[in-house]
């Protein structure tokens, strides 16, 4: 809770913040700042999912349709580490670019293991603590904290994940991985998605996925399969954006998308409000069930990409609102993912133990949602601030791009 | 300038208030020492079986008897009697006998111990073979849950058990784990309730949610179940609420149009 509330506390004087240009680059191109917009908004979103039991979790996306704001993240992910690294790797060369990569990767572990003691610190709490009969069966479980040699390898090897942390794994594999793949997209960039495709073909087929720990798990976000979203989004930005604007000018084409997220909508919105029950006939379920995550399923990768032809066919990348002050709140927090991420997963355990401990009454599930949000918001504004002033002192100081 | 910052000021604020805000206004829900029976309630949709319980409803008509096993798969047995008659089979039994007077009610209740669903299987298709039954009521997932078995084994066991219970020609009644609010940020039982849902649905057994009704109970203030150090009673009143509820649910599965 520290760091949220010298978030805010320190916040006041993040206001300036605002009216500066976002993040000025030396870069030829303009940043596209739906970019920063769409992956702020997938950030909230996977805070409010994370808050066990949020209320406000009907509200988002995986509620409306079969995908929701991991794709999101993980595809706006490889398409700005493909802006920024393609950018280093073109001009100053591979060896450079992959370095820059590799820093990233670290930063990305640095994260996780700070995540992981959090969470050993919250199951520490609540083993010592909580004795209620009716649960012993998990309190057992909880007595891993007894073998902290093997837990804690465990992890560091990536392989043990406290909930809710699993997407920085996928991340640090996914960018460990992208200086080869950033190369091939650079040099030939059909061949290098094709490899990505039938990689994901043949890991959905054979059933293929990283080991995790205990035994029996697996990993949630499995990488062989969601390394095809990371590489399309990379694909995206080094030029496979410009071969698809016929496509995202083509009226029949968004109508086609628009008519599936709908589709979706009625199957999701069947499964869940028991109103609607029966609307879609149980032969759908059947046929398209289970709509796996973990392996990524196809339906799911189809609805993002109907999700985002449609938002990139109605929302141009100068469009007038995303400079407006509502959406900088969104941007700002897009524009620092991975501290936001972080932030993120630490307050959802905050908001957790407020609604166990405090209360567990709506106000309460709006005000935590709500809190969290802006704590977030502020960070990232305190962080702008903070690398503008940076810039200012010295422009060697300022490191390469978040991606 | 200054203009920029108010509106940020005021969030902020409001943000550091919101958690005083939100203790001030919370009411502690009423803990319920010795609940009674008559307290115990779960909305309508989870008291009514989507599949009817055709066998059951004949062996009540036809032999005038009611044979049930519960195959509980549970990580921590409970081991000793005295615990045993305080888990919610014994509720079940007793408030079967008292909604069906004049049938003979007999209940089996067995428990794998430390075991997943492969295990669980296991043990299930040698309880039916050595003995008939009307109705099965299959609990399981708490474990698998805490291991987080994968999820194509997870549906590929439940399909077959369900399918084993029913080839035995007797109903299937698949039970959900248990809530736990202190400990769901640890464990994720979200894709595990959505398999069971429709693995259940697709291979012809019946749903009891567990889960969602303990979650029903903690949002309406009927049990506080994530008391650092609740009374002594919590597990029996769960139990017995448990219990109380399963019998409401296989009366309706017994009663629907479908079986008369």
């Amino acid at each position: 809770m520290a760091e949220a509330r010298r978030a805010r506390g320190d916040g006041g004087r993040t206001g300036t913040v605002v009216r500066l240009p976002v993040r000025p680059r030396p870069a030829p191109a303009p940043r596209d700042l739906r970019l920063d917009f769409f992956r702020g908004l997938a950030l909230w979103l996977i805070y409010l999912d994370h808050v066990p039991s949020n209320v406000l979790n009907v509200a988002t996306l995986r509620n409306f349709g079969f995908s929701d704001a991991a794709e999101i993240f993980v595809f706006i992910s490889g398409y700005t580490a493909a802006l920024v690294y393609g950018r280093v790797m073109r001009e100053r060369g591979v060896i450079i670019a992959t370095a820059r990569v590799l820093k990233r990767v670290w930063q990305l572990y640095v994260a996780f293991v700070f995540l992981f003691v959090v969470y050993l610190a919250q199951i520490a709490y609540v083993a010592q603590r909580f004795q209620n009969p009716l649960y012993a069966e998990e309190m057992n479980v909880l007595r891993f904290l007894d073998e902290p040699d093997v837990t804690l390898i465990q992890a560091l090897l990536l392989r043990f994940k406290p909930a809710n942390t699993d997407i920085l794994p996928l991340y640090i594999v996914l960018m460990a991985a992208f200086p080869v793949v950033l190369w091939g997209l650079i040099k030939r960039p059909n061949l290098t998605l094709g490899v990505s495709l039938a990689v994901y073909a043949v890991a959905r087929l054979m059933g293929w996925n990283f080991q995790g720990w205990p035994a029996e798990h697996m990993w949630v976000f499995n990488p062989l399969a969601w390394q095809f979203l990371f590489v399309f989004g990379s694909w995206c930005a080094i030029g496979g954006l410009d071969r698809l604007e016929p496509v995202l000018r083509s009226r029949i084409a968004v109508g086609v998308a628009a008519a599936f997220l709908l589709a979706s909508l009625l199957v999701v919105l069947s499964w869940s409000v028991p109103a609607l029950e029966g609307l879609v006939p149980d032969a759908v379920g059947e046929l398209i069930y289970p709509i796996s995550k973990t392996d990524l399923s196809l339906l799911r990768f189809l609805h993002f990409l109907a999700l985002a032809l449609v938002v990139a066919h109605f929302v141009p990348s100068d469009w007038s609102l995303l400079r407006a002050r509502f959406a900088q709140p969104l941007v700002l927090c897009g524009q620092h993912s991975l501290e936001i991420f972080c932030l993120g997963v630490f307050l959802s355990f905050g908001a957790h133990l407020v609604l166990v401990e405090v209360s567990g009454r709506l106000l309460t599930h709006v005000l935590v949602s709500v809190g969290g949000i802006i704590a977030m918001v502020a960070l990232a504004a305190l962080m702008s601030w903070y690398q503008e002033n940076e810039k200012r002192r010295g422009p060697d100081r300022a490191a390469g791009g978040s991606a | 300038m200054i203009r920029g910052i108010w509106p940020l000021l005021i969030a902020l604020t409001a943000a550091c208030l919101a958690p005083g805000i939100a203790a001030a206004q919370s009411v502690p829900p009423v803990p319920a020492p010795g609940k009674s029976i008559a307290d115990c309630t779960a909305p309508d949709r989870y008291l009514a079986p989507k599949i009817p319980l055709r066998r059951s409803a004949e062996a009540l008509r036809a032999a005038h008897r009611l044979r049930v096993l519960v195959f509980s798969s549970v990580r921590m047995p409970a081991v000793t009697e005295s615990v045993e008659a305080k888990r919610y089979p014994a509720t079940l039994a007793q408030a079967l006998t008292a909604r069906f007077p004049g049938i003979e009610v007999s209940l089996t209740n067995k428990i794998e111990a430390r075991a997943g669903i492969a295990e669980s299987l296991q043990g299930l298709r040698e309880e039916l073979a050595a003995k008939p039954y009307d109705l099965v009521i299959w609990q399981l997932g708490s474990t698998d849950v805490l291991r987080g078995t994968d999820m194509h084994l997870f549906e590929m066991k439940l399909a077959g058990g369900i399918g084993e219970i029913r080839s035995r020609h007797a109903d299937a009644i698949v039970m959900s784990m248990q809530y736990s609010p202190r400990t769901d940020f640890m464990f994720d039982a979200g894709p595990y309730l959505q398999y069971l849902r429709w693995t259940a649905k697709m291979e012809g057994a019946a749903l009891f949610n567990r889960y969602d009704i303990m979650r029903y109970w903690v949002e309406d203030g009927l049990f506080d179940l994530s008391e650092l150090q609740p009374g002594a009673s919590i597990f029996e009143d769960v139990h017995r609420c448990v219990g109380q509820l399963l019998m409401r649910f296989i009366a309706n599965g017994i009663a629907a149009p479908e079986t008369q």
